[in-house]
């Protein structure tokens, strides 16, 4: 099988018309890495999608003839994005959700970033446009930031899931399965945090963009209103393990008993 | 802009207050009174302390103003959740209401201030004490010198027709900045300084000069702030040639439109915190003062902008929607929120602090919202104690998640790790310490976790059960039904038993009684039920020694009764008994209701018999040798500890059979009394304790060896380590 350089991943489910941008933004970025050099292939794995969504890969395939189309029936987008990791021909890969966007310069960026990096590293953009909905703008943060400071992952997800990481990372740490009947939700955030225990270095690529679309119904919103958490990992106990604890803890410690009787 | 215009919004920004203004200006809030007394707020500015924090705790502001007594007050303040004082110069103060006073810090505060200016006041026509009285009836008996020293001046109280404490200090802004009195600000300085003792004709000219004198202070931070650029401010606004930039920026106010450098969008700080824009505030003037402190963000750098922008032209072709979406497109692209990945707000903010102090192994957490000396806190304490003989003391950690209470911290081993929420910060709602209870097992992810009443963490096991289980096993307390004073139900059992079964491994209870009447009233099947364990709390061991101890007044005619002066304990029951038995001495311990106490205390004058010994701390305390009998009245209970301590400690116990009583007092281990409320039985039953020594010997030796198998400590750690159960080591997969 030959190598490419990267393979742009689009994880389709029933966007229907909402793909159309996607698959031209994808199609602009991947033009864009050409024009540099870095070859590409394109990748779009259906799940469980509707005919108006099929219909819409189709015409696209008809026009990009290299694209390769997958198709998958778990319901589950991380199922996905491992399905597309599996059946890369590229050393890198870049992962797209049907209803979003990339920026020009994503693929090329990244790439750049990424090609001399001997680190185990996943790449996201500077910022997240959200677009639609309550838009606002979403600023990404790098683990090499002084600003850093893993605890609050603990609270809330850091990085969204259309990161640039080495196929073969993404082999060896594949999604989770989400589980919203055990309340185990957010893909995205359950993989962030088992790849910062998998020892990989969360980066921003400076300049690079998304663009997020605020839907009313997103897998998002029936994650929190599931009452989900992400998956739980070993992420905290190792920093823990590994930091001496704070100079001026607030933990309390019991000395003895204080003779005051029970 | 013409000078006239940037005069006149200089005026309106020294205008208009917000609240940190509205408090720097207030003679209610002293700043270094406040930091003297909260030496716990370390760093932390005293008054964004007070208004975020402190005020909503109940702190005092200064002497002037006590927070607490002022929402003890007025409730309606307390429910609408705003800072108190900030409630009293906004609002209260129009509507009458008073602004407590710190008593006991008031008069040595302001002693040495009277001593002072006493004589000055009195030798001065500029102050009437007979107009001052007249015109404020309600200080009449007070003396209206130290009043108007202490109190009046710095509330701004005429001094007499001729001097208007309030128009002074408005007028002369370093006088109320200052927090002098201004009549003595007056006499002492101003007149010599050549101000006017009925300034207001002269107050815009002051006014000026004061926004100046405030400009000079906002200046430092300006030039030493990296986010404002000069150079760049006055090549942006050509308009602006010839003008100092510094001062530009200062005058405008809410800076409208207005970028301070490439890296600080000053529209854009006010579209993201509402809280400033209404304040009408100099928006970078508010990230240097106040916002860097309190987490905010400075919004977009240039950089960042610069990629925003990037991204939307890139694609805003491709979709319509983007092209809708204006709030992207110039010139309301800044109107957009900006969110970071790193979260700011007072959950992250307590997270992040209490991340740090996490130990780096876990095996089992126990959840208790406090630790006070009551009988589900010593359950607490066993259970912890338990669980470190079963792993080591560093393998577990103690969470007090509802409250910062800790009376019983000594019960605690040496070595409990204890991490108290509340240390983190005081003012988190359930809703955030329950977050922090869902964060820390996630983060931890220990072998077990016990739920010993913690509301935090119970509400966490209803809400995310399911996923929590996924992370340890969760296992719960519960010892009896709380009622509410008419008699409906309002605890645990009630309120979250049903929510949190499911995702429970096993509940454990003190009674059998309580799981039969759970299993009855919620209709379980077997399968449930098997969850709801008994769980015997052990004797303690020092009540172990006084079980052994030789009882030296076997027969004295004294009872003892112990216990909160409560509808649950039945004193008036108690009352009919001490009548009835006049040649019975009775010692009760307690307190609690005042017409319960005031009751007692009445019926104590006239019967001697009745002697009222006060609150306990620690039942073996309590002269338990000189007793020949424990009586306990309750009219609803679980396993009461003193119940169970004063088994330990061998006394004869006659009790109501209430609740879980009957599997502990028998009619072979004690004088169980059917008939709850009548005084008859427990006389009889007294009656017998005291004629019949023989019966008492077989009664208690059978009370002992029910205690010794039932409640060693051996069976209780022993249970917990069974399988399936607390302590049971998780196997590694």
């Amino acid at each position: 099988m030959k190598q490419v350089d990267v393979t742009a991943v689009v994880t389709v489910h029933r966007e229907g018309l909402l793909l159309k941008p996607t698959l031209d933004s994808l199609s602009q970025s991947a033009k864009t890495a050409n024009l540099e050099g870095i070859t590409t292939e394109i990748m779009i794995v259906m799940d469980r999608p509707d005919a108006l969504t099929s219909n819409l890969v189709e015409r696209y395939k008809l026009q990009n003839v290299n694209a390769r189309i997958f198709t998958s029936n778990t319901g589950d987008v991380g199922m996905s994005r491992n399905l597309a990791a599996s059946n890369a021909m590229g050393k890198y890969v870049a992962f797209l959700d049907g209803d979003d966007l990339w920026g020009k310069n994503w693929l090329s960026a990244a790439f750049n970033m990424l090609k001399n990096e001997d680190r185990e590293v996943i790449l996201h953009p500077e910022v997240n446009v959200y677009f639609g909905r309550d838009p606002h703008v979403f600023v990404h943060i790098d683990m090499e930031d002084q600003r850093f400071d893993i605890a609050c992952l603990a609270l809330t997800n850091y990085w969204t899931s259309l990161c640039f990481a080495t196929t073969a990372f993404l082999l060896r740490n594949p999604y989770p399965a989400s589980n919203l009947g055990e309340q185990i939700g957010f893909e995205d955030w359950s993989w962030n945090l088992a790849s910062v225990a998998a020892g990989a270095l969360h980066k921003v690529v400076p300049g690079t963009g998304h663009a997020i679309r605020m839907k009313h119904a997103s897998l998002l919103r029936q994650t929190s209103s599931a009452g989900c958490m992400a998956a739980p990992s070993d992420a905290f106990i190792q920093v823990l393990k590994n930091t001496p604890q704070a100079a001026r803890s607030r933990l309390r410690i019991a000395t003895a008993w204080d003779g005051t009787g029970i | 802009m013409k000078f006239s215009k940037l005069r006149r919004r200089l005026i309106a920004f020294v205008g208009k207050k917000n609240n940190v203004s509205l408090l720097q200006q207030s003679p209610f809030f002293d700043q270094d009174w406040y930091t003297s007394r909260n030496t716990d707020i370390g760093e932390v500015d005293a008054l964004v302390h007070y208004l975020y924090h402190g005020g909503f705790e109940g702190r005092a502001a200064g002497p002037l103003f006590d927070s607490r007594r002022y929402l003890d007050a007025y409730p309606d303040v307390l429910r609408a959740d705003v800072n108190p004082l900030v409630h009293y110069l906004r609002s209260g103060q129009k509507e009458g209401r008073t602004p407590f006073h710190v008593e006991p810090h008031l008069a040595p505060a302001l002693a040495e201030v009277q001593n002072r200016d006493l004589d000055l006041l009195s030798a001065s026509k500029l102050f009437d004490p007979v107009w001052y009285v007249q015109t404020h009836p309600e200080l009449r008996g007070l003396d209206p010198y130290r009043h108007f020293l202490a109190i009046g001046g710095a509330q701004g109280l005429m001094a007499s027709p001729n001097f208007d404490c309030e128009a002074y200090s408005t007028a002369y802004p370093d006088v109320r900045a200052a927090k002098m009195n201004p009549l003595i600000h007056y006499l002492r300085y101003g007149i010599h300084e050549g101000r006017s003792s009925s300034p207001s004709a002269t107050a815009e000219t002051h006014l000026a000069s004061a926004s100046v004198e405030a400009q000079n202070q906002d200046l430092d931070l300006l030039i030493a702030s990296e986010l404002f650029d000069p150079v760049w401010y006055v090549r942006t606004y050509p308009e602006l040639q010839g003008l100092d930039p510094y001062h530009h920026c200062l005058s405008i106010g809410d800076m409208e439109g207005v970028m301070a450098s490439p890296n600080f969008d000053c529209e854009a700080y006010s579209a993201a915190y509402p809280d400033v824009r209404a304040a009408k505030m100099n928006p970078l003037i508010h990230y240097l003062r106040y916002g860097m402190r309190e987490g905010r963000s400075p919004g977009l750098s240039a950089a960042e902008r610069s990629t925003v922008k990037q991204t939307v032209d890139d694609v805003k072709g491709l979709d319509p929607e983007i092209e809708a979406t204006h709030q992207l497109f110039p010139p309301h692209h800044i109107k957009c929120s900006i969110n970071r990945s790193m979260p700011i707000g007072r959950v992250p903010a307590a997270w992040r602090e209490l991340f740090r102090d996490l130990p780096g192994q876990i095996d089992h957490m126990v959840f208790a919202p406090w630790l006070v000396r009551g009988g589900a806190d010593l359950a607490c304490v066993n259970i912890v104690r338990a669980a470190q003989e079963a792993r080591g003391v560093h393998k577990v950690l103690l969470v007090i998640t509802d409250h910062d209470r800790l009376e019983a911290f000594g019960w605690l081993p040496a070595g409990t790790q204890v991490l108290v929420l509340s240390d983190y910060d005081s003012t988190l709602n359930n809703d955030e310490r329950k977050q922090i209870v869902e964060s820390l097992i996630f983060a931890l992810r220990p072998d077990s976790i016990m739920n010993v009443n913690s509301l935090a963490c119970w509400t966490a096991i209803a809400d995310k059960g399911r996923a929590l289980k996924t992370m340890t096993r969760l296992y719960a307390t519960l010892f009896c039904r709380d009622l509410t004073p008419d008699g409906r139900g309002a605890g645990y059992s009630d309120t979250h038993f049903r929510a949190g079964l499911h995702h429970l491994e096993k509940i454990y209870f003190d009674t059998r009684s309580f799981i039969l009447e759970m299993a009855e009233r919620y209709g379980l099947d077997e399968n449930l039920q098997e969850k709801l364990q008994f769980l015997p709390q052990p004797i303690l061991d020092q009540l172990h020694a006084a079980t052994a101890a030789e009882k030296k007044n076997k027969t004295s005619r004294r009872v003892l009764w112990a216990g909160r002066f409560c509808h649950q304990k039945n004193t008036e029951l108690l009352e009919r008994i001490v009548k009835r038995m006049p040649d019975v001495y009775f010692d009760v311990w307690g307190a609690g209701e005042a017409a319960r106490q005031e009751s007692l205390e009445r019926l104590a004058e006239v019967a001697p018999n009745l002697r009222l010994c006060g609150s306990f701390t620690s039942f073996a305390d309590l002269p338990l040798s000189t007793y020949s009998a424990y009586l306990f009245t309750s009219r609803f209970e679980g396993m009461p500890t003193v119940l169970i301590n004063a088994a330990a400690a061998g006394l004869p116990i006659i009790a109501s059979s209430v609740g879980g009583v009957p599997e502990l007092v028998t009619h072979k281990t004690g004088w169980l009394v059917e008939a709850l409320d009548d005084e008859t039985a427990y006389c009889e039953a007294l009656s017998e304790v005291f004629d019949s020594p023989l019966e008492v010997d077989q009664r208690l030796a059978a009370m002992r060896e029910k205690v010794r198998i039932e409640r060693s400590w051996e069976s209780f750690t022993g249970l917990l380590r069974s399988e399936s159960d607390f302590l049971q080591h998780r196997s590694v997969a």
